[in-house]
């Protein structure tokens, strides 16, 4: 057993320095008394891969806006650059924070682009683009999509119930945009509500007793 | 429809109890809100042993098979059909287990001689987790040493280690007034913080009877004085400046000592314990009186019962159970901050582990360790050895060297262990003569 003379202690295993006060120890290590296995450190953290995913969406940003300043500032085009970096950073973070969950992360995406596609939109002086076509097809998409992996996976209904219902009732806001005229190209959305419309009615015909428990779940108070 | 059929579409889910709801928010870091029971056993473990012991054991316990999910107001446990396999150690102490809605929330590894079970404390607490590991262990032994002729205990039911005793105790209004929290801020150790974000373990090994023996000489009883020599331990560390605040422990109590109840989830509460070195004298007598004092007024059924009744209001508000859990989680890591700020580190008394008579020449001791953002020290003992894990989300040690350089100054024994590996070779140590 190794010991250290300065804090009067027996130590365990085979230490270089005493774990108490870091100073040298005497006797003759013992390595089979050792309590903790010595670890690999982990080679990426999930904190890791957003980093390098952000250092590439600022580096992008940076050389664009430099590029931008040296050849003029009559149009500022970088500033779609650098929007666009952190839309796609800020979805792939989430690809990335929900990667263990298929179903939850695009549950979360059909949210996510939208919404972004919305702002824009907006930013760009609002020509309906995001309304007439990424909501409805991102829906339509995820929906699929969904019901796709469901499949392949032999996920029971329980299992993405949450992400599905939440993505087929946004598949019913087109519907509403579409009441209220603010939509122009109408395929899209009808096909959208449509697939929407039919999910949640036969789910709710074949599959009441999950639905209701699963919304008593995720809505108890 | 078959039974196994509507069985599984029915899923058994359950919302968190009062103190689990807290650790959701609150971990990140090295605060991962999970702590570790470990037991030590004088031969190598055999893992096929140990994994048909825990499916065994599991057939008792199936509310531990659970997942955790997020809903829109708050998180809950369903359960699941995934079933653990004891794995190698692989991980540090305390090392976080929630990942998503798909793992579970416990883990059995072992290593060498050694069994450890982490659990993350949304779905037990101490005292639940040691009745599952001792379970455990219990069941491991007797299939290894079937010629130790072990009977079976009698056990509570599943429907009593899954009641929910904070709901079954809360008194609306029963709050009373504020207990032990009017200690203002607290002296914060100082230090920096691991790089890996991880924790410091430190262990320690003594004879019970020999510590036994310097509390006695005190004048006091065991958990007092551990308490009081940390108070002093952390004391030793201080600037003259800074000891215009108090330093204030957090400690854990079982419930279950003082409300019935057999149940596995938590059901703990916390007390605080402050000590003034800037207005009295610091010794080790002294503050065992004080510490003493302080455990007399905080551990009685009203105080703990009023305390309780208090962070269960905060659930049962009509006002906060409606927020969505987006807002609410930032809200709750605030007030998880704001109550950080007046402890300065948390000792946590686990008490004692029980195996049938018959196992204890199998076993060499067990161990206890707890997550956490400071400091905390987790006693426990098994027959005659006394065991101290230190946590620390500091690099440095000087609080430990020196709790355990009071237990030395006694005469007391002691074997430290640690997860530190100073691999390269060449890094001298701090006492080392200079290369020149």
């Amino acid at each position: 057993m190794q010991r250290c003379p300065s804090c009067r202690v027996t130590v365990a295993g085979h230490k270089t320095c005493c774990p108490l006060c870091g100073g040298q120890l005497t006797g003759t290590p013992e390595p089979e008394t050792e309590v903790f296995p010595a670890l690999e450190k982990p080679r990426f953290t999930t904190g890791f891969v957003l980093r390098l995913l952000a250092l590439l969406a600022i580096a992008v940003s940076v050389i664009c806006v430099l590029v931008n300043i040296a050849t003029g500032w009559h149009v500022l085009w970088s500033l779609f650059v650098v929007a666009g970096a952190a839309c796609v950073w800020v979805a792939a973070a989430v690809a990335v924070a929900y990667r263990r969950d298929m179903t939850q992360n695009l549950g979360w995406q059909v949210v996510l682009i939208p919404l972004l596609s919305i702002l824009w939109d907006v930013w760009t002086g609002w020509r309906g683009w995001s309304i007439d076509f990424v909501l409805p097809c991102v829906c339509i998409v995820g929906v699929l999509a969904m019901l796709l992996i469901a499949v392949l996976c032999r996920l029971p209904l329980r299992a993405f119930a949450g992400p599905f219902i939440s993505a087929c009732v946004l598949g019913l806001v087109p519907l509403i945009l579409i009441a209220c005229d603010r939509v122009r190209i109408l395929l899209p959305s009808l096909l959208c509500a449509g697939l929407a419309i039919l999910s949640l009615v036969s789910l709710t015909l074949f599959q009441w007793q999950t639905i209701k428990a699963e919304l008593s779940r995720r809505f108890h108070l | 429809m078959s039974n196994d059929k509507r069985h599984q579409k029915n899923l058994r889910w359950s919302r968190l109890d009062n103190a689990a709801k807290i650790f959701p928010p609150t971990s990140h870091g090295s605060s991962t809100g999970v702590f570790r029971l470990s037991c030590e056993l004088n031969e190598p473990v055999a893992p096929d042993v140990l994994q048909a012991a825990l499916d065994r054991t599991l057939e008792r316990y199936p509310h531990l098979l659970m997942v955790m999910r997020r809903g829109v107001f708050w998180y809950y446990l369903e359960q699941t059909r995934l079933r653990p396999s004891v794995v190698p150690e692989h991980a540090p102490p305390c090392a976080a287990l929630y990942e998503g809605s798909q793992s579970l929330l416990f883990r059995i590894s072992y290593w060498r001689h050694k069994v450890s079970l982490d659990m993350y404390h949304v779905l037990a607490d101490g005292a639940g987790a040691i009745e599952f590991f001792e379970s455990l262990m219990t069941a491991y032994l007797t299939l290894r040493h079937p010629e130790a002729g072990v009977d079976g205990q009698p056990q509570a039911s599943v429907s009593q280690r899954w009641a929910d005793s904070f709901q079954k105790y809360y008194k609306p209004r029963g709050g009373g007034k504020s207990a032990g929290d009017g200690l203002g801020r607290a002296y914060r150790l100082r230090g920096v913080r691991r790089a890996d974000g991880g924790l410091t373990i430190i262990e320690g090994v003594a004879d019970v009877r020999q510590v036994l023996d310097a509390a006695h000489r005190c004048g006091t009883t065991l958990t007092v004085y551990l308490t009081a020599l940390l108070f002093a331990a952390i004391h030793s560390e201080m600037y003259v400046r800074e000891q215009k605040r108090p330093v204030v422990l957090t400690i854990p109590v079982d419930l279950r000592g003082f409300f019935p109840s057999r149940t596995t989830r938590n059901f703990f509460g916390t007390i605080r314990v402050g000590y003034d070195f800037s207005g009295r004298s610091g010794e080790i007598e002294d503050i065992a009186a004080c510490v003493a004092a302080a455990f007399k007024e905080e551990l009685t059924p009203e105080r703990l019962g009023a305390r309780m009744n208090r962070l269960a209001a905060l659930e049962h508000n009509p006002l906060l159970r409606p927020i969505p859990l987006a807002l609410k989680n930032p809200v709750l890591r605030l007030s998880g901050v704001l109550s950080d700020r007046g402890e300065t580190a948390a000792l946590s008394n686990i008490g004692k582990f029980r195996l049938p008579e018959e196992l204890h020449p199998y076993v060499r001791g067990f161990g206890v360790f707890m997550s956490t953002g400071a400091t905390q020290l987790c006693t426990c003992s098994f027959g005659n050895s006394l065991h101290f894990g230190f946590t620390s989300a500091f690099e440095n040690t000087e609080v430990q060297r020196r709790f355990f350089e009071l237990l030395a100054d006694e005469g007391i024994e002691i074997e430290i262990r640690s997860n530190e590996y100073h691999e390269e070779e060449e890094t001298p140590c701090s006492d080392a003569p200079a290369a020149e």
